[in-house]
């Protein structure tokens, strides 16, 4: 019989991040690994779908929601609410910084989409100009979603997509109720839809 | 495309579009998190200092609910911030909804088909979107552009429908304040207000800040009733004389902003939600929500009514109170008599409660030949805080009957303190019977089949 590879999951994700908490509240130098590991690529999905021409940011954002997340461990509370949403939460008032900063100086910085240091930095033999013109195309389809959806169903959309959050879960970390994301949602994948499939005419 | 393929969809976009968390970045993060790690434990003969410390903070931070006595202030404040408001989102949700709105065309929700949600959006130029849902379809849609009002109805049973009509207390004008479509959702405020306002032990009232979950603060207004039979007025609906029912305010303690209002029935220990309420100030208004495409097959007709007769006007009088005109007469071929009407407040009215114009206005009316008539009924679609429209039918004693003139003593508000305020419109001539049983219905023109 071959062997295959199987993600067995023993604990279910809350255990799993019942550990990570603990690891930092101890300051256990794998924890800290665990959570740029476990979080980093949503948390920078979620800044970059605010921040969709701005990458430099996107990523300041994931590193300081991640530190602050660290910073203030002893702040989170398992009985209110879930790790993830939780840590979702500081990167939700990190990007609102990030906007009122940008507000006050009135104009947005833009910085290069894909540097290509990065890209050859990651290339293993892909074929690196095919995965950039897909990345500026999915860039460009994500900037078009932020275009016509207001903050806050973007903010829905993504938190939907990019983790296993509940509907309760994202009206924790948007200040919404049930009812209120339940519509959101609703809204936001209609007009991303239409959107889409007018691209794709 | 269904919802779980949408979310597919969207999370392998995102994912495209993401940044690579390339080595040196995750290099990064890490770094940045180990050197922001939580401080370690403090010694434990430090403990009770700390915990008193901690008391402190909490306390300050509002994490420990903070009995406030009876500072009503709060929500005063929040009413004159929501009259100052340019737009205002609400999202409404109710497990047993009693009949929220109704016209002629039809009424929403439908009886016994569960919990029910609505959406309005309203800005301070005169505008207002309301759609409302049950079993997630939607059953109603009411859109107003100015004193222009469109009706949706999409009941289930019937062909949807729609009514295209002129609201006359949606007009900007000097009698009317210019925001009047706001106007109409602060009169829920104001009802809100006034439930507060009762008595106790007519209504019991707690007030205390709260944390919200991220460490801001929320003033809670509380106030719980009884439910009496015959004045159950709640927000939810669907209780039963004896139930006891507890709203719940939550406001914004550095904007004077209502966040929600929230009902729940109280058994024992237990809260059942019934209703829900939660607002959004100041938003910008989506550009595509402006506009209602009347789905195909959809069957339109236009009332021209009030467009026709607000700016008439036959006779007008003023108590202290109130200024009532009398925009026109018609009549059908009965000789049954229908008025249209219309108060506005005076300055000098001092109703500081008044919240809703419901209240009919009274006539009572004398032909020229000596002919009595009864007032039949008096309807009113059209209300706001500061004038109503109102239709009302004088029935003559006898079907025969032809006066030439008619005497009107017409009282506007007749309920205190206006309840004895009343004008007198002297030999209003009669114009001459038209060819219709119900001469309202016959101006009514279908637009669409």
């Amino acid at each position: 019989m071959a062997e295959v590879d199987v993600e067995v999951k023993v604990h279910p994700p809350g255990d799993r991040d019942a550990d990570l908490w603990q690891g930092l509240m101890a300051g256990a130098p794998e924890a800290a690994q665990a959570l740029c590991a476990r979080y980093g690529p949503k948390l920078l999905s979620f800044a970059a779908a605010r921040f969709p021409h701005d990458r430099s940011l996107a990523e300041d954002i994931m590193v300081q929601s991640l530190a602050d997340a660290a910073r203030h461990i002893a702040w989170y509370h398992p009985r209110r609410s879930t790790f993830a949403v939780w840590l979702y939460g500081v990167a939700r008032r990190q990007i609102h910084n990030e906007l009122r900063r940008q507000r006050r100086l009135k104009s947005v910085p833009a910085a290069a989409q894909t540097p290509l240091t990065n890209a050859v930095e990651l290339s293993d033999g892909r074929d690196v100009a095919d995965e950039v013109a897909a990345r500026l195309q999915a860039q460009r389809a994500v900037a078009v979603l932020s275009e016509v959806l207001s903050d806050v169903e973007l903010e829905v959309l993504v938190l939907s997509s990019i983790d296993e959050l509940s509907i309760r879960e994202i009206g924790l970390v948007v200040g919404r109720s049930e009812r209120a994301v339940h519509s959101l949602l609703h809204r936001a994948r209609t007009k991303a839809r239409e959107r889409l499939a007018d691209d794709e005419r | 495309m269904s919802d779980e393929l949408m979310r597919t969809e969207i999370g392998e976009l995102l994912e495209s579009s993401r940044p690579e968390l390339t080595p040196a970045l995750e290099a990064r993060a890490v770094a940045a998190v180990e050197s922001a790690r939580a401080r370690p434990a403090r010694p434990r003969r430090r403990l009770v200092a700390v915990a008193t410390a901690g008391v402190v903070v909490l306390v300050g931070l509002g994490f420990v609910p903070i009995p406030l006595g009876q500072m009503k202030g709060a929500l005063d404040r929040a009413l004159a911030s929501a009259t100052n408001a340019r737009t205002v989102h609400i999202t409404t949700w109710w497990r047993n909804p009693p009949i929220v709105c109704s016209s002629s065309d039809g009424s929403w929700p439908l009886p016994g088909k569960g919990p029910a949600t609505s959406e309005e959006w309203l800005a301070e130029e005169g505008f207002g979107r309301a759609e409302y849902r049950q079993e997630g379809k939607l059953g109603h849609v009411d859109l107003s552009v100015g004193p222009r009002e469109t009706d949706y109805w999409n009941t289930g049973d019937e062909p949807a429908s729609a009514g295209q009509f002129f609201n006359p207390c949606l007009l900007h004008s000097a009698d009317m304040p210019g925001r009047s479509t706001l106007e109409q959702r602060f009169n829920w405020l104001r009802q809100l207000a006034d439930f507060y306002q009762k008595p106790a032990p007519e209504v019991q009232f707690r007030e205390y800040r709260e944390a919200s979950l991220w460490g801001g603060q929320v003033v809670v207004i509380e106030a719980q009733v009884t439910i009496t039979g015959d004045n159950s007025f709640v927000f939810g609906g669907g209780y039963a004389k004896g139930d006891t029912v507890l709203v719940r305010a939550e406001l914004d303690p550095a904007k004077n902003t209502l966040f929600s209002v929230r009902e729940y029935k109280v058994s024992g220990s237990d809260r059942e939600l019934t209703y829900e309420a939660t607002y959004e100030w100041n938003g910008e208004i989506p550009e595509n929500l402006r506009h209602f495409d009347l789905p195909a097959g959809t069957k339109v007709r236009r009332g021209t009514w009030w467009e026709t007769r607000v700016g008439k006007a036959i006779a007008q009088e003023a108590t202290r109170d109130w200024q009532v005109t009398l925009h026109a007469i018609d009549i059908n071929r009965h000789g049954d008599i229908l008025l249209s009407l219309s108060r506005v407040e005076t300055p000098e009215n001092q109703m500081t409660l008044l919240y809703n114009t419901a209240v009919p206005i009274k006539v009572e009316a004398l032909g020229s030949n000596g002919e009595q008539y009864e007032q039949q009924n008096c309807y009113t679609c059209y209300n706001a805080r500061h004038a109503g429209y109102w239709t009302t039918t004088l029935k003559p004693e006898s079907e025969n009957s032809m006066p030439q003139a008619i005497t009107l003593t017409i009282r506007p508000y007749p309920e205190d303190p206006s309840a004895d305020q009343s004008v007198t419109f002297q030999n209003v001539p009669l114009p001459s019977r038209q060819d219709a049983d119900d001469v309202a219905a016959g101006t009514w023109q279908i637009t669409q089949q």
